[in-house]
């Protein structure tokens, strides 16, 4: 009878892994940069979901996951794994961005890039502001949902989402100038 | 300009107040950075969606539900053996302490064949020996009984002198040998040993004895409560089982 219901419980707790596991593995790619730490951070967060699975109330499991696996990153891996150029300090200053109308090349640029230049230039993003990007503008997360997450205040995720933004313009904008979608004089001048 | 990003930021979203939409909506009337920026998150939030889509590997759900089942098997084996802990320790205390007192019981009452014909033909541990007097039969019937601890209760017998008693212990059993003389001067063996479990080859049983044969020599045996007695002589069974039934006091 026991193992029924232990049987049960791993049946349901599978069914919703799978729907997610993509979504997950996803985020701690961007999040480690490295296709096997994020399957390791995967791997340990989807154990410690399931030890956690009758804790869960029912409502998001995505969510519920990612708190699961963002506190894992942050608790264990991101302490091993940080590299010395990656920053993740709240009160890091990003370059002004908004410029002038006729300074900025054409926004549709950054819409024709390629994934892999995308992928590249969120990675540039720091630490902090790339996974409260990821979070909302990948995994479509609400800002409260993403507040639970980080376990930071609601106000404090849009001002992430806000410079996490305003960072990858800037390293879209220097990824399209070395490929020459556009010039620097287009910008520098 | 970070807290106009930010409310920027979250007007793209959809998630400003009211107050803060009509706010960056009349700033983006009045600024064209501000509309572009506008339309800059819009686009990101769009692109990012669009161009951020990472299928995992199939064998990373295999990997993750192979360790959810291997952790799950642990826990159940865990908290199986939690829940029958105290129970497992207290069968294998009750397995180990009867282990030891069957094997208290088999050692303190059972002697094997080779132990009572060491025993009969000297080979046992004697620790005190004693002579007796010949006219001090009823002194040595009187140790006999006491070494029994009372058990024993042995008549003397006036064809048998007894001439030496011995002390000793075989395999932790105590026993008591007393040597007699025969009016033939033949020796008479009878011992006395603690033990209700003796073992004799090819033995056979006549009212209450067993008899065997150890050494070329008749051996008549029988039990007086927890204590086998052993008697041998150069004769046949029948004077054997006689002599034993004076020294129990039994008339025929």
């Amino acid at each position: 009878m026991r193992f029924g219901r232990a049987s049960s419980q791993q049946d349901r707790y599978e069914r919703e892994f799978r729907t997610i596991y993509s979504a997950l593995y996803g985020t701690a790619l961007r999040m480690t940069r490295d296709p096997d730490r994020a399957a390791d951070l995967v791997q340990e967060a989807s154990v410690r979901g399931y030890e956690a699975f009758d804790k869960f109330d029912g409502r998001n499991f995505k969510a519920w996951m990612l708190r699961i696996m963002t506190n894992l990153y942050i608790n264990q891996y991101r302490k091993l794994y940080r590299t010395a150029g990656q920053v993740s300090l709240e009160d890091e200053h990003v370059e002004e961005a908004v410029a002038p109308p006729e300074e900025i090349p054409d926004i549709q640029i950054f819409s024709d890039m390629l994934e892999e230049e995308v992928e590249q230039a969120l990675g540039d993003v720091p630490d902090t502001f790339r996974q409260a990007v990821i979070l909302a503008d990948i995994e479509g997360l609400s800002y409260d949902e993403i507040a639970v997450i980080v376990d930071v205040p609601v106000g404090t995720v849009r001002s992430r989402i806000a410079r996490g933004r305003a960072h990858l313009r800037q390293s879209l904008e220097r990824y399209a100038i070395e490929r020459g979608y556009i010039k620097k004089s287009s910008i520098d001048e | 300009m970070s807290d106009i990003r930010d409310l920027i930021s979250a007007y793209a979203d959809g998630t400003a107040t009211p107050e803060e939409r009509a706010h960056v909506e009349r700033l983006a009337a009045e600024q064209p950075e501000v509309a572009r920026e506008i339309l800059w998150m819009q686009v990101a939030r769009q692109m990012l969606a669009e161009k951020c889509r990472t299928e995992a590997p199939e064998e990373l759900f295999s990997t993750c539900m192979s360790r959810v089942r291997e952790m799950d098997r642990r826990q159940r084996t865990e908290r199986t053996v939690t829940r029958l802990a105290p129970a497992l320790c207290g069968a294998l205390c009750v397995a180990i302490i009867g282990a030891g007192v069957f094997n208290r019981s088999q050692n303190g009452n059972t002697l094997g064949a080779n132990q009572v014909a060491s025993l009969m033909t000297g080979g046992a541990a004697v620790r005190e020996r004693q002579s007796v007097d010949a006219d001090r039969a009823a002194d040595a019937f009187r140790a006999l009984n006491e070494n029994m601890g009372g058990a024993v209760r042995l008549g003397a017998v006036p064809q048998l002198q007894p001439w030496s008693i011995e002390r000793g212990y075989l395999d932790r059993h105590p026993f008591t040998r007393v040597l007699f003389r025969d009016s033939q001067g033949a020796t008479v063996q009878l011992v006395a040993v603690a033990s209700s479990g003796v073992a004799m080859e090819n033995c056979e049983t006549v009212d209450c004895y067993r008899i065997s044969q150890m050494n070329g020599l008749t051996c008549v045996a029988w039990t007086e409560g927890e204590t086998t007695m052993l008697l041998t002589g150069p004769y046949d069974q029948s004077t054997l089982m006689a002599l034993g039934n004076e020294l129990r006091q039994v008339k025929n």
